[in-house]
């Protein structure tokens, strides 16, 4: 488990490392250092994430239970994660008319940026509300 | 539904973490299936009631029956 944990940090820091230097290179001249700071910098968390699912997200711990699906957390998930789906949705479809009926036009990293912001907090304060509401 | 799965687990001794490493769900579920806040699969109602050697009716029963 620690060498799993170790190699999905290394995956994270390489991935965030290709990432900076990749928007460092395509970048305009002479911003190589900032924008591959920048961008490392802010790509380290969700490159983690990513190698804590390649290494670590499909195994078992010794503490691990041995039918998590029955578990009353797997439930917690399955619902935070449908309701969070559907307020994404409206969401989505809400800005989608605004956006239609306004003319505007914005910009689309903001648009998914906000909207897998928006989908991220969802889920945690879902899921938080569920496990206080029954602890 | 109600039960008295805390019963049941108390006449024996076990603590709810026991119970949960005996059922091979986590503390939080035995804690919440008491509550009567979260209903068992049936699949774990039948490894409950395996385990106390009565049956699922014996544990647990409708909230309106």
């Amino acid at each position: 488990m620690v060498l799993r944990s170790v190699a999905a940090g290394v995956t994270g820091l390489l991935t965030a490392a290709a990432l900076g230097l990749l928007a460092g290179v395509l970048g305009e001249p002479g911003q190589f250092w900032l924008r591959a700071g920048v961008f490392a910098a802010c790509t380290l968390g969700p490159a983690c994430g990513l190698g804590w699912l390649l290494f670590v997200a499909g195994t078992t711990g010794p503490d691990a239970v041995a039918r998590p699906e029955e578990t009353v957390e797997q439930l917690w998930w399955q619902r935070s994660a449908a309701s969070a789906f559907l307020d994404l949705l409206v969401v989505a479809g809400l800005v989608l008319t605004a956006l239609a009926v306004t003319d505007l036009r914005l910009d689309a990293v903001t648009v998914l940026t906000g909207l897998v912001v928006l989908g991220l907090a969802d889920v945690t304060v879902r899921l938080a509300v569920l496990h206080r509401r029954e602890a | 539904m109600r039960n008295d799965l805390s019963e049941r687990r108390q006449a024996r001794g076990w603590s709810q973490g026991r119970l949960a490493e005996e059922l091979g769900v986590s503390r939080q579920t035995v804690i919440s299936i008491e509550k009567g806040r979260f209903d068992p699969s049936l699949p774990l109602a039948f490894r409950i009631a395996g385990l106390f050697d009565c049956r699922i009716e014996d544990v647990f029963s409708p909230d309106g029956g």
